[in-house]
């Protein structure tokens, strides 16, 4: 009997340095390759952002992190482990998943105490974490009646539960309103305070976009992009509307910067650098109609990257009929 | 796995589930009780003495009025819908994955799942007992009849009672495992318990075969409780179940069986 925190502290039982660790991960439902073939690493100590439209198998890599959902091919370890390798799994590693449900009848503070149980801490611990919260008064009454934000609050205190040094968050920031995603973002940047690792994941990027340190950014089961938020904001971008598009795209070339077609007629070129773009239309004789910077926006970024041609979201039907098989080929952006 | 037997019995105090089925756990056997006691002594279930185990009081017809719920088929159906719904309900409210998370070795979960509904199994067969002897004695009282309660074969009766108990919520465990749907799991298992029983009964007894029907689930149970034959011998002929003991190891052989064929496919299964 160790109902209680005994010599062994929780943050002894981090294993290796907890970083994440993603290799050739891959999971098939029949037919469909929910995940395909996807590598990251998630460094300890940071907030990762685990980003991509909806149904681009997030939730899918995220279960087979914590072991409940088998991959097909690949491994996903945690500190070097397999999640179900490692022992009291609560004091280290940390989750809130988004179909994890509450039984309607239970009150949430007996929701966390069921979790304490075999956290081996004890009601204390659980009070504090209501407290932590924001819903200590709520949670005598049955988790039925809850809002969905009290839901990612109580979601979130029993992934805190344990105290773990890494946190996997799947979609925290659903179902709250303006002020509770104000709250999680707080939250979040307190916890990233005590140095824990956070892996957070969102279809929303500007939900997150100001609290993650690293992105990675996955579409249809596949790595799309994974790097710092401050390298993803270095790759400016600009948007030029000129007299004669063509010649001004030439002449842009030859200068060594790299232009293509956007909406409109218009020409995105990847520099932040504006009165280059006009040295080069003034010296080949072309009148600009509009010049902008546009590529500081990860947001833009963002939905550049998961809605090219090989990345859009097959769940969501064909938008290409003329095209079949774009979803297959395409290459990785 | 000390905490995660904790974790389950907790799980099953803190809703209003096994307080419901408890009162009409209550109503059920207390009621049948009192109904079979009233029987005694009256001609009400047959005047040949061979056929209606009520006609004199013996220690056999006080088996029958103690566990009156079981031979009704009935008090079984509790322990097994509490069963049933304690694992289908993680599939319902999908707390299986919070559960799976605390606990990834999944046959730790099941194994503490187990405990877990032994000791509720035990309480509610605590209760059944209480009722059906306070209800069952209180009419047999009134009427001046023995109640036989001091008896050492009613106090085994009793016992064996718990075990019914906890056996038919293991029943009940292994096959929501196997079904996992919570209403399709209660109304088949329901349905298979007691309509299932009585069909295969009627078909058993037009067909004269003797030994089938000991292997239906209720008849074994009936067969652990009622040890004595309640006609005093006027009935004659074979007993119509096994010894109590075979009863008790062919209802565990099929308790375990579906839940190891249920636990070795929940093993495997993803959780989303």
């Amino acid at each position: 009997m160790s109902a209680t925190v005994s010599g062994t502290g929780p943050r002894e039982q981090v294993i290796g340095d907890g970083r994440i660790v993603v290799d050739r991960l891959t999971k098939s439902f029949g037919s469909l390759t929910a995940v395909d073939d996807l590598s990251f690493t998630v460094d300890p100590g940071r907030i990762t952002g685990f980003l991509g439209p909806n149904g681009a198998g997030k939730t899918t890599t995220l279960r087979m992190l914590l072991g409940l959902v088998r991959p097909t091919s690949g491994t996903a370890t945690i500190g070097g482990r397999r999640y179900a390798d490692i022992h009291r799994p609560q004091r280290v590693v940390g989750s809130a998943l988004e179909a994890t449900g509450f039984h309607p009848g239970r009150s949430g503070r007996n929701h966390l105490m069921v979790l304490a149980d075999t956290a081996g801490v004890d009601g204390r611990r659980v009070d504090e974490m209501l407290e932590l919260v924001g819903i200590p008064a709520a949670a005598n009454r049955r988790a039925g009646g809850y809002s969905m934000g009290m839901r990612q609050r109580l979601g979130l205190a029993a992934a805190m539960l344990g105290d773990p040094q890494v946190l996997l968050l799947d979609e925290p920031a659903n179902g709250l309103d303006p002020e509770g995603i104000r709250w999680l973002r707080g939250f979040l940047r307190h916890l990233s305070s005590e140095g824990k690792t956070i892996l957070v994941s969102s279809h929303m990027l500007q939900e997150v976009e100001q609290t993650v340190d690293d992105v990675v950014i996955i579409a249809n089961g596949r790595l799309v992009k994974q790097g710092s938020t401050a390298d993803l904001h270095g790759e400016q971008t600009a948007l030029v509307r000129s007299s004669d598009q063509a010649a001004l795209a030439g002449a842009l070339a030859r200068a060594g910067l790299a232009a293509t077609p956007a909406d409109g007629g218009a020409l995105h070129v990847v520099t932040g650098d504006l009165p280059r773009i006009g040295a080069v239309a003034l010296d080949a004789r072309i009148a600009v109609h509009e010049l902008r910077s546009v590529g500081a926006d990860l947001e833009a970024l963002f939905f550049e990257l998961t809605e090219a041609p090989g990345n859009t979201n097959r769940n969501l039907g064909d938008p290409s009929p003329d095209h079949p098989g774009t979803e297959r080929e395409g290459g990785i952006a | 796995m000390g905490g995660a037997i904790r974790a389950e019995i907790r799980k099953i105090f803190t809703t209003r589930l096994w307080w419901g089925l408890l009162i009409g756990l209550v109503l059920v056997s207390g009621g049948l009780s009192a109904l079979f006691a009233a029987l005694v002594g009256t001609t009400t279930a047959g005047s040949d003495p061979a056929d209606n185990p009520f006609l004199h009081m013996t220690k056999g017809t006080a088996q029958l009025i103690y566990s009156a719920g079981f031979v009704y088929n009935l008090t079984p159906l509790l322990p097994l819908a509490l069963g049933v719904i304690l694992i289908t309900q993680e599939f319902r409210h999908q707390t299986i994955s919070a559960t799976f998370l605390a606990t990834p070795l999944r046959w730790r979960v099941l194994a503490s799942k187990s405990v877990a509904i032994v000791v509720i199994g035990v309480v509610y067969g605590l209760v059944h007992n209480i009722a059906s002897a306070a209800a069952g004695s209180l009419v047999l009282g009134i009427k001046g009849e023995a109640t036989y309660l001091a008896n050492p074969d009613i106090w085994r009766t009793f016992a064996i009672s718990e075990l019914c108990f906890v056996l038919w919520a293991l029943l009940g465990f292994g096959f929501g495992m196997l079904v996992r749907n919570q209403l399709a799991a209660v109304f088949i298992a329901l349905g298979i318990a007691f309509i299932a029983h009585i069909a295969l009964s009627i078909l058993f007894g037009a067909l004269g075969w003797h030994t089938p029907p000991k292997f239906l689930p209720d008849n074994l149970s009936v067969g652990m409780l009622v040890t004595s034959d309640p006609t005093g011998g006027a009935g004659g002929g074979a007993s119509p179940y096994f010894e109590w003991w075979v009863n008790a190891l062919v209802f565990l052989g099929y308790a375990v069986a579906l839940s190891v064929v249920g636990s070795w496919l929940l093993s495997r299964r993803d959780v989303s």
